[in-house]
């Protein structure tokens, strides 16, 4: 599994756990998901007015697996706590807890994001040991157990809260119809949100004398990469089409090396940014308007082809009349 | 020898520019920046912006990844694929 949104990951793996069911296409329009915008204007991966309730709602209409928030923003952390601990000693085995917690106040786990605080979405549960949770981290492939103590510690250590729990004893598999649906509401074939939102933080930044100026990127651009991870949601769409278009591995390889200098493309751009704001050298500039030019030629070409393979892919499921060999035809330019 | 060498300036650099008063005397190849140092990731970046400033190694932007640095280790090696920068672009940057 790649390494894409941790919550997705979560939601995503009860799937494959516990069905047959293919859970790609809930990763459907995922490289384009929301993002927030924190006080200063940066990009934020995580805020308590970002709504998951969308994703949620589709989930449960995908796969017939209820969510609800078992969090009160209303209530203490000690009420919370509570009930969790409460959820926890009455979980059935088909139910699933979910918690966010600050992944960098977990002892022993290496996360490569270097972010602090870093909110996180896991699963946990008891074990024999009361002193210990088994811990159930789909996103970043783990799961082992912890101290108890630690895990609560790093649910508290976040200023705000959020959990869900997930009744999944019955799945059911999406039909094609409302696959194609998905991907037609969540495909955004004539905007790059994230590229967008850069430039744009880039040029108000260039353009403040007054304030912080081009000093100000490091924060605004600093959540950036965990952004980024995103866009390898555009694989799980390629590998979904594929299986029905009978196209190669190597024509997969091909479109996969796109997206690899996709999120490298965003490495570059993070990188000249934090040398902008150290430096203050405008020269740097130009150079990295033109890594965002490249970013988005790259991104155009691999929505290019995603929708031509969602055509085919549609073509040759929901309408049985078209020619099967034009709809497979492998194509695009990498390809 | 350079890796040695390397690895000295590279403590100086981290104690200097990044405030990082608890660095151990000597950096290891196994020590992780983040969970064991206390890098983070924009200080991570920050990082490899003094590499090149203060040790004037000429870092190429399209090749920086910093999930690629997990470690001491892994930092050096980056380090050691590095060209010196020119003294014109030294003074450029």
């Amino acid at each position: 599994m790649i390494k894409i949104h941790c919550l997705m990951s979560c939601l995503c793996e009860i799937i494959k756990r516990r069905s047959e069911v293919d859970h790609r296409p809930f990763y459907f329009g995922v490289w384009d998901a929301p993002f927030a915008l924190s006080e200063t204007g940066g990009l934020a991966y995580h805020a308590e007015s970002l709504s998951h309730q969308p994703l949620l709602d589709q989930y449960e209409r995908m796969f017939g697996v209820k969510v609800r928030s078992w969090h009160d923003p209303q209530a203490t952390k000690e009420t919370n706590r509570e009930t969790l601990l409460r959820l926890l000693e009455d979980k059935p085995e088909h139910r699933y807890i979910m918690v966010m917690l600050d992944m960098c106040q977990l002892p022993g786990r290496e996360t490569k994001a270097n972010l602090s605080p870093f909110p996180h979405y896991l699963m946990v549960s008891m074990t024999a040991d009361e002193d210990r949770w088994f811990v159930f981290d789909p996103d970043f492939r783990w799961e082992g157990e912890a101290d108890k103590r630690d895990v609560l510690a790093a649910i508290a250590a976040l200023e705000d809260g959020a959990g869900y729990v997930i009744d999944a004893e019955r799945i059911v598999s999406p039909s094609l119809e409302m696959v194609d649906r998905w991907f037609v509401d969540t495909f955004r074939p004539d905007v790059n949100p994230l590229t967008a939102q850069v430039r744009a933080i880039l040029r108000r930044a260039e353009a403040d004398s007054e304030g912080a100026g081009l000093g100000a990127l490091l924060e605004q651009l600093g959540q950036l990469k965990v952004l980024a991870v995103r866009k390898y949601g555009y694989e799980y769409a390629l590998m979904y089409f594929q299986d029905t278009l009978g196209y190669s591995r190597d024509h997969f390889l091909r479109w996969a090396n796109q997206i690899e200098d996709l999120a490298q493309g965003y490495s570059t751009a993070q990188y000249m940014s934090v040398k902008l704001a150290m430096t203050g050298n405008r020269a740097l500039l130009p150079v990295l308007y033109d890594n965002l030019d490249e970013v988005d030629a790259i991104e155009w070409e691999i929505k290019s082809e995603i929708g031509r393979q969602h055509e085919a892919w549609r073509a040759a499921v929901l309408s049985p009349s078209a020619t099967r060999v034009a709809a497979s035809a492998e194509g695009g330019r990498a390809g | 020898m350079r890796r040695e060498a390397y690895r000295l300036r590279l403590r100086e650099v981290m104690a200097r520019h990044l405030q990082l008063d608890d660095l151990p005397e000597r950096l290891d190849d196994r020590q992780r920046l983040s969970e064991d140092l206390g890098v983070d990731s924009i200080m991570l970046m920050q990082l490899i912006v003094w590499i090149e400033l203060e040790m004037k190694l000429d870092v190429p932007e399209h090749e920086v990844d910093a999930r690629a640095y997990v470690t001491i280790g892994a930092l050096l090696d980056f380090m050691l694929t590095l060209q010196e920068t020119r003294e014109e672009e030294v003074r450029g940057a």
